[in-house]
């Protein structure tokens, strides 16, 4: 009762104090409780996402002589099932088309037996591109080898004249590896290249071609429900593989599995551990920094309780008594803000993650628990430790002077043990073509290196206590006295003021440097990761705008003149051809290497060993020239310089052979696929097949929108318009699973880090301010104006705030470089530098800076007021 | 010449009258000591005669101006991040009087008190004697012609209070500074030709 009693009052007579401690709890238990929900909500959104990058769950392909009803009853017993087709496939000599311009006759080809609304069952499997989207349908490929289309008849090669079909229309397979895989290879035996020439038919039609003529591949396609998989990526390959084993021992033998989810689920385990150390790295430090914050606005609590406690001990009251009573204080902080921070969380998430996010149960009980032990730590501990020494006497404690010492580890040196040990980690980590995370292909387990993480581990405290060392060192400096100072304005005094305080000044604006250098280094590292996913996409539009024809479209081509639209700032013609690089046909870009930079976007990442301009000036001075995918070098034992003998389709759609030469090694381009392709001078490609038939536009310009809009109206039939606003949409990197987390994740963390900023500041000048009460009394009794009073304030708060600032720059800047260069496999492609938000920088210096001034305005207003209280207190 | 001038003052926290219809006049040259025990309205008589409290009832009337009255408290109250010698020229620093000029006089008053060898050192490493002689020299140094002391020996032994004591009178003779003081010691009182005892805020003789 007495401990309630003690609550009430001090409820009722510190208000103010009770709502700031609340708050300052709230903060911490918001962020925990938020980034912890994040963490939950990504993990599991990840695994649904990543599931439905598969085309198909299962393609079951049943061994010859199998029972196919037994195999699809069973297949419907397996959990989750949501649908199930069957797909045969046949391997036939090849097709052939006769039109006006003759015959054109492929090599093998597959001949797909599909049912009806096999499109609506798995969407991603076939892209519409002419025509009807179901009937008898051509790969795009396909119908551009047999100069096909709607309409055209295409026989299928040794069944006799009856093997013929109507093509409805023409498609794209973006799925084709998989579609076409070998279901049952052996792990690592690596993928096989999906079939140039494909025919795709209704059931029906399937048997009058191909049927007694060839061997029938039957397969059954499943789907499955993906909501109900586990959470975490692995744990949900595991439970689909485990599905796929039972179901190979319930149909005993009689079908193989092609375990596309589980493929898909396995390769999202290394963005569910970028996602894991995305938060490591950039949730962390702003977790801790809200709990230390959280812990010098509770302990602003402490000058009170500790007379506050002399009373209550002159009044009888034992230590337990005393600890009882200051708990109950601690309990009530801790649960309303508690309180408070599960609101701040649910508000935070639904910024965040829009209406559909919901709290972790567990995490908001957790975060309110930590929130309530947090407040018990800071405000018992100190009590404790009171209890058992005793206070200070007034004399003693109104002549003590700050202590100016360095804290014992900066006497050590362990800010720059730190940052060297930070230094040396990193750069044994990062030489060579070092990854953080280590996927291994078809085992589940992931590793990562965790002894890359150490150097911004490492590096955090160090720059922060290198922070404290420089502040000190630099308000050490001596002033000298000037020579007139008729206004009063006693600049030495207050700059002999800051100095003697300058342990104190250093320690915030340390602080201050801390929750800074967390947004700044968020910031960049969004920023870089923002950049680089814009350059993804420009590079698969291929520039701002790009109007894009099928490739060796012969007849057809793009005329510069029509992409000249209000708006385009650059064009540039691009060939796009196919060409074969001994049996792997390959894309082949025709470009003019002196002036294709004014349009497509281009980086030094693309071209390893060199920077793309000397690349591309050396393209431009071999015409000849022709570079090629690291890997295509690799396989065909080749090297820049040496002779290259590549087959294209000229004019006439015949191949002829074109000896190139080696001018560089490129691993991305504009529009150019992720695998092997070949960049050439689009002069040479047209005087070597006769045609210069350009199938690409590429448009750069600052509206890409509108002038995609301008293009599409004038876009010539076949051709396509793509911007980089709709590309972003459709277009996935290597990590962008890891994405949505980031930006998740970038929002709470810079949300929640201008919070702490400005907290940081307000909370550092107010802890340093606080103490000049007496001073500032002091000093107007001698007679200083209010004026000549706030000034010392203000020296020190622009002491605190500027050091504070450049600090907390510089920290965020070295830190988010390392970042960048630690999770360096989470860009795509990799930065050459990170990006600096400018923009997003100055908003939170010019936030600081009036967080700052409005505090040290109403704490001199408040401070320097000179009442009876505090005239009765000297 | 009368400096400080109360009729009938009252003042009142709250509930509590702290004086309750206290005159008092301090004319130049005035060494006055305000005695009384602990809780009796010696700080606050002091404060009100400064100027520094207006009163709640009665009438408190200045015959100079606030520049010309210096305050030592009861804790000696310098800034603990400043030196001695920082500390005693702040208040002529702040009236624009020239950096060097400040520094001579505040190192003269500081001298004359004993303390020449000090004048580097910060409050901390003062004794409390020490510390209350550099808030005496402090508040010298800007010559007032009212210096009010609360309890200016307080915190020394006896010879130490009665040497600061004996300065602190010839400094105000000198200069024809009045001087009014409170203590709760009668001893120290009775250094001082003119006497106020104060009980419950009134004056009692």
């Amino acid at each position: 009762m007495t401990a309630l009693r003690y609550l009430q009052a001090g409820l009722r007579a510190r208000r103010a104090e009770f709502l700031a401690a609340g708050l300052a709890i709230g903060l911490f238990v918001s962020f925990l409780a938020s980034l912890g929900s994040l963490v939950a909500h990504s993990r599991s959104e990840l695994t649904v996402r990543a599931a439905a990058a598969a085309p198909v769950d299962w393609q079951v392909q049943l061994v010859a002589g199998a029972d196919a009803a037994e195999a699809g009853k069973a297949l419907s017993a397996v959990p989750d099932l949501l649908g199930q087709r069957a797909v045969d496939y046949a391997r036939v000599a090849g097709l052939r088309s006769t039109s006006a311009t003759g015959t054109r006759t492929t090599g093998a080809a597959y001949v797909v037996s599909l049912p009806t609304d096999y499109g609506a069952f798995a969407p991603r499997e076939l892209r519409p591109l002419l025509g009807s989207a179901t009937g008898t349908l051509l790969q795009q490929q396909t119908a551009a080898n047999l100069a096909a289309g709607p309409g055209s008849v295409v026989e299928v090669i040794g069944v006799g004249p009856a093997a013929r079909a109507r093509v409805d229309g023409v498609v794209d397979l973006p799925a084709a590896d998989s579609f076409f895989q070998v279901v049952g290879a052996p792990a690592g035996a690596g993928a096989s290249a999906p079939p140039d020439n494909v025919l795709l038919v209704p059931s029906a039609v399937f048997s009058t071609l191909v049927e007694g003529h060839a061997t029938v591949v039957h397969q059954l396609h499943a789907r499955f429900r993906h909501d109900r998989l586990p959470s975490d990526p692995a744990a949900a390959y595991a439970l689909s593989a485990g599905r796929a084993n039972h179901y190979a021992s319930e149909v005993a033998g009689a079908a193989l599995v092609g375990n596309d989810l589980g493929a898909a689920l396995l390769g999202a385990r290394q963005d569910a551990i970028y996602a894991q150390l995305l938060v490591l790295l950039l949730g962390i430090p702003g977790v801790v920094l809200a709990g230390v914050v959280c812990a010098l606005v509770v302990a602003m609590r402490r000058e009170r309780q500790t007379r506050e406690l002399g009373l209550l001990r002159l009044r009888g009251a034992s230590p337990s008594r005393s600890a009882v009573l200051v708990g109950a204080t601690a309990a009530a902080d801790g649960l309303f803000g508690g309180a408070l921070g599960l609101v701040g969380a649910a508000a935070a998430l639904r910024l965040t993650l829009g209406s559909g996010a919901r709290l972790s149960t567990a995490w908001a009980v957790g975060a309110v628990v930590a929130g309530l032990v947090l407040a018990a730590l800071v405000e018992l501990a100190p009590v404790i430790r009171l209890i058992r020494r005793g206070a200070p006497t007034v004399q003693q404690a109104v002549a003590a002077a700050p202590a100016i010492r360095l804290p014992l580890p900066l006497r050590l040196g362990a800010d720059l043990f730190l940052i060297g040990t930070s230094a040396l980690v990193f750069w044994l980590t990062s030489r060579g073509g070092y990854s953080v995370v280590v996927v291994p292909e078809g085992i589940p387990v992931a590793s990562v290196n965790y002894a890359a993480l150490l150097a911004p581990a490492l590096a955090w405290p160090g720059l922060a206590l290198l922070a404290w060392r420089i502040t000190a060192a630099a308000l050490s400096r001596k002033h000298r006295r000037p020579r007139t100072d008729s206004s009063g304005s006693v600049p030495d005094i207050r700059a002999a003021v800051v100095r003697r305080r300058r342990g104190l000044v250093a320690r915030g604006a340390t602080g201050l440097a801390v929750a800074i250098a967390v947004t700044v280094s968020t910031a960049i590292f969004t920023t870089t990761y923002d950049r680089q996913a814009r350059v993804d996409v420009a590079l698969t539009v291929g520039s701002d705008v790009a109007m894009t024809l099928p490739p060796d479209t012969r007849g057809a081509t793009l005329d510069p003149g029509i992409a000249k639209v209000p708006g385009a700032q650059a064009v540039e013609s691009m060939q796009h051809r196919l060409a074969y690089v001994g049996p792997d046909l390959q894309d082949l870009y025709g470009i003019d290497a002196r002036t294709i930079g004014r349009a497509a976007p281009l980086q030094n990442a693309f071209t390893p060993g060199s920077t793309i301009k000397a690349t591309l000036s050396r393209l431009a001075g071999t015409p000849d020239g022709a570079l090629l995918a690291q890997e295509t070098l690799h396989d065909y034992q080749l090297h820049v310089g040496d002779l290259v003998r590549l087959r294209l389709q000229n004019a006439n759609g015949q191949y002829v052979t074109v000896p190139f030469h080696v001018a560089g090694v490129v691993t991305e381009f504009a529009t150019a696929p992720r695998d092997s392709f070949v960049v050439a001078n689009a002069t040479y490609i047209a005087t070597a097949t006769g045609s210069s038939a350009v199938q690409t536009l590429l448009v750069r310009t600052s509206d890409p929108a509108r002038v995609a809009a301008l293009l599409r109206n004038r876009a010539p039939v076949g051709a396509t318009v793509a911007d980089t606003k709709s590309g972003g949409a459709t277009v996935t990197s290597a990590t962008g699973l890891a994405a949505g987390n980031l930006a998740g994740l970038a929002k709470l963390t810079l949300g929640f880090g201008f919070l702490l900023a400005v907290a940081s500041s307000v909370l550092a000048l107010i802890v340093g301010l606080s103490q000049r009460r007496r001073s500032l009394v002091v000093l107007a009794l001698l007679g200083a104006t209010p004026r000549q009073r706030a000034g010392f304030l203000w020296t020190e708060a622009r002491a605190m705030v500027v050091a504070g600032l450049v600090g907390g720059l510089v920290v965020g800047a070295v830190i988010a470089a390392e970042l960048v260069k630690v999770l360096n496999g989470i860009f795509d492609p990799a930065p050459e530098h990170p990006a600096i938000p400018g923009g997003l920088l100055a908003i939170l210096v010019l936030v600081v800076l009036a967080g700052s001034a409005v505090t040290t305005g109403i704490s001199g207003r408040v401070l320097g007021r000179v009442d009876a209280a505090r005239l009765r207190e000297l | 010449m009368i400096l400080s001038n109360a009729m009938d003052v009252v003042l009142q926290y709250g509930e509590r009258r702290i004086l309750d219809g206290v005159d008092l006049s301090v004319e130049t040259g005035e060494q006055y000591a305000v005695t009384g025990r602990s809780g009796s309205g010696k700080t606050t008589l002091l404060l009100v005669m400064a100027g520094l409290l207006p009163p709640t009832a009665g009438r408190l009337t200045l015959g100079i101006t606030s520049r010309e009255i210096a305050y030592v408290p009861q804790v000696p109250s310098l800034v603990p991040e400043l030196s001695a010698l920082d500390n005693a020229t702040l208040g002529l620093r702040f009236r624009g009087v020239d950096p060097s000029a400040a520094v001579d006089q505040a190192r003269d008053a500081l001298e004359e008190l004993g303390l020449g060898g000090a004048t580097d050192a910060l409050p901390a490493e003062l004794s409390g004697g020490m510390q209350q002689r550099v808030a005496i020299a402090r508040a010298v140094v800007l010559a007032p012609r009212l210096l009010l002391a609360d309890e200016p020996t307080g915190a020394l032994d006896r010879a130490a209070g009665e040497r600061v004591l004996t300065m602190m009178r010839e400094l105000a003779a000198r200069s024809e500074t009045a001087l009014l003081i409170a203590t709760h010691d009668v001893e120290v009182a009775a250094m001082f030709p003119r006497h106020l005892a104060l009980s419950d805020g009134r004056i009692a003789a």
